[in-house]
């Protein structure tokens, strides 16, 4: 389905103008997308070590995936999974890709300056290929962000999104997955039986321990691995 | 602190199901106890007239007579008076035996307990030592407290006392005395001015003057009407005679010219006898016998036509007499006829005269009685709507209920946030959850993401 649009994408975003450009079949021409912007991302990557390694461990051989997932809205598993994607990519040297499985709540696009365009849910619905929906990282060269669709998408299953990491499989050496809140969304323990792992992050103070033993359960029970967990905001 | 803060948008489903319950507590308590309105009338209760001195206490008793409130009910009922909730009204209808027993007597019931409850409302105590007597009256329906009260007090003022409409009827009946009165002088006045009083007796001799009289005259009428014929057929046959010629004398029309005239006729014929008839004598003798002719005849049909004259003349006032006898008759009839009216007119009015005294005296009697039973009692204050209610009302109890739901929500909802068990360190996570803690951050300043 992707063709040759990967390894072109990835040669180009290591271009000699010292810049991250997107191949002109992406649809966005040779237009300078930053990132990772300085200031954005205040968590030291450096905490994500923890992390990172145990991501690493779950699979030794082959591409890592590793999803990140609060209890509930609000606790941070989108920074969490942003610094893990840096730590990934700065610590370990893996050529890494950012998922946003977070449809719902969607802000990666806010939160990098990226434009509109296809996502996660137009390849999972076959709209367009994966090359088409892929962002580049900035100055991150072996980070690619593959954002949440704009429009409204159906319910993500484990199926779909294992079809898109067997195909970034052999590009990228580590996938991040920021997904949506496990408690409130059936579909969100799902899509962990895709992943080598899954980091459960909670709120020091504000996640209880009976939404933390419900929230371990669902992805174990939906056959996902918990990695750990990512204490936030920590008393 | 920050539990505290997160608590309303934590525990907001508990908060609202508290206040909810709260809520629906308080309505149905409106709708098992509706609130209670107290209408209040103040009578001044004197001494009866009969002397008997009745004190204000048994006055007041009769305000709570149950015969007194079963005269009024039909206007009570017709008030309305249906004060139960809804709970209540659904507890009655659909609740069975049970459950009629439990709502009580309501809205529904028979005019015995109907009747029961508003005497049980009922409140009627004396002011001290004073002849005031102050009624009051609960009931759920403030509009209903009021009116029920006034009418039991007007009903007692009517039938317990009996004065007042008793005075009234005494007006009324003095006044139909005084019209019918009015109305038998108007028919006296009439009766005088058409004249005076008729006799029959009189009348009837006069009636047989008259007609007698009237009977002679038109028998003498026909009379002269026969002679007036054959006078008028005596003058046609003179006339007859003498156009014909056939005239040869009067007969009797003058004795005395006839006799002349004969007299000249004897001596033309002895002058004939004698050869002279071509004589001037003899002509003179024909032309004096020819003038004596027509005198004679002219003197015979004057008398035969004055003799007709004169049967007319008096066959004229015989009919004149005639008409006016008949007009007598005519009026007498008319004067009996209306005097006979304004005689039954004056009886009729006399017996409506009669009737009227003797239901003025009825009307005195009652009053008298009346007054005696009433003891000169007098409406000092009249009941007036409650604007506020003895029991609270449903919004005083929602109002409560709500604010006691909201405490009580809150305070239910700190409860189980007591209870919670949260993760607040790293040891938490791996004691409480059996997972390992990948990393630890003391603080994310980052606008929340996701």
């Amino acid at each position: 389905m992707m063709g040759p649009v990967l390894p072109d994408m990835l040669r180009l975003g290591s271009s000699a103008r010292g810049e991250v450009m997107l191949p002109g079949e992406i649809g966005l021409g040779d237009s300078l997308v930053p990132l990772l912007e300085p200031g954005v991302l205040t968590l030291d990557p450096g905490t994500m070590l923890g992390v990172a390694t145990k991501a690493m461990a779950a699979a030794p051989v082959g591409m890592t995936s590793v999803g990140v997932a609060s209890l509930q809205h609000g606790e941070g598993a989108t920074t969490v999974a942003r610094a893990l994607a840096v730590c990934l990519a700065q610590s370990f040297g893996k050529r890494v890709v950012l998922v946003e499985a977070n449809q719902r709540s969607a802000c990666l696009r806010r939160v990098y300056g990226l434009p509109d365009g296809p996502g996660l849910g137009d390849v999972l619905a076959r709209r367009v290929s994966l090359g088409g929906a892929l962002q580049m990282a900035g100055e991150h060269r072996q980070i690619v962000v593959l954002p949440a669709s704009v429009r409204e998408t159906g319910a993500m299953t484990a199926a779909g999104l294992r079809e898109v990491l067997l195909e970034l499989l052999g590009y990228v050496e580590a996938a991040v997955v920021d997904l949506a809140p496990v408690l409130p969304y059936r579909d969100t323990a799902g899509v962990c039986s895709a992943l080598d792992g899954v980091a459960l992050v909670m709120q020091g103070g504000r996640a209880s321990v009976a939404d933390g033993r419900a929230g371990v359960a669902k992805v174990v029970e939906a056959g996902g691995v918990v990695l750990g967990g990512v204490l936030n905001r920590e008393r | 602190m920050n539990r505290i803060l997160f608590l309303p948008a934590r525990r907001w489903g508990l908060i609202l199901s508290v206040v909810a319950i709260f809520l629906a507590a308080g309505v149905a308590v409106d709708a098992a106890w509706p609130a209670r309105f107290t209408a209040e009338v103040r009578l001044a209760v004197a001494a009866g007239t009969d002397g008997s001195g009745r004190a204000a206490r048994d006055q007041a008793e009769l305000l709570r007579d149950p015969g007194l409130i079963r005269r009024v009910l039909p206007a009570l009922r017709a008030r309305g008076g249906a004060v139960d909730g809804v709970g209540v009204q659904v507890l009655r209808r659909f609740g069975g035996a049970w459950g009629r027993r439990l709502a009580g007597a309501g809205a529904v019931e028979s005019d015995g307990v109907f009747a029961l409850r508003v005497q049980r409302g009922l409140r009627v105590a004396v002011a001290g030592d004073t002849d005031v007597v102050v009624a009051r009256f609960g009931w759920g329906e403030a509009r209903f407290a009021a009116d029920a009260l006034n009418l039991i007090v007007a009903g007692y003022q009517r039938t317990g006392a009996d004065g007042a409409e008793a005075l009234e009827v005494l007006g009324r009946a003095q006044a139909r005395l005084e019209t019918a009165q009015a109305e038998m002088a108007a028919v006296d006045t009439q009766a005088a001015a058409a004249g005076p009083a008729v006799d029959p007796e009189a009348v009837r001799a006069e009636r047989g003057r008259i007609e007698a009289r009237l009977a002679g005259a038109r028998q003498t009428a026909d009379t002269v009407r026969l002679d007036r014929a054959l006078a008028q057929q005596k003058l046609e046959s003179v006339e007859g005679s003498y156009r014909s010629g056939a005239w040869v004398d009067g007969g009797d029309a003058s004795r005395a010219l006839s006799a002349g005239f004969t007299a000249l006729l004897v001596k033309r014929q002895q002058l004939q006898g004698e050869g002279r008839e071509d004589s001037a004598e003899v002509r003179a003798l024909d032309r004096e016998i020819a003038r004596a002719r027509e005198q004679n005849y002219a003197t015979t049909r004057q008398i035969a036509a004055d003799a007709v004259s004169g049967l007319d003349d008096r066959l004229g006032k015989l009919e004149a007499g005639i008409r006016e006898d008949e007009a007598g008759l005519r009026g007498l009839d008319q004067h009996v006829s209306e005097m006979e009216v304004l005689r039954q007119a004056r009886l009729s009015k006399a017996q409506a005269v009669a009737e009227a005294q003797k239901g003025v005296s009825a009307a005195h009697a009652r009053a008298d009685a009346g007054w005696q039973a009433l003891g000169g009692a007098r409406v000092v204050s009249e009941a007036v709507v409650p604007v506020e209610a003895d029991f609270p009302g449903p919004a005083v109890v929602l109002w409560v209920a709500g604010f006691v739901g909201v405490v009580a929500g809150a305070a239910a909802a700190a409860w189980a946030e007591a209870r919670r068990r949260v993760v607040e360190r790293a040891g938490d996570m791996s004691r409480l959850l059996g997972i390992e803690v990948l990393a630890r951050l003391a603080e994310m300043p980052m606008p929340r993401l996701g």
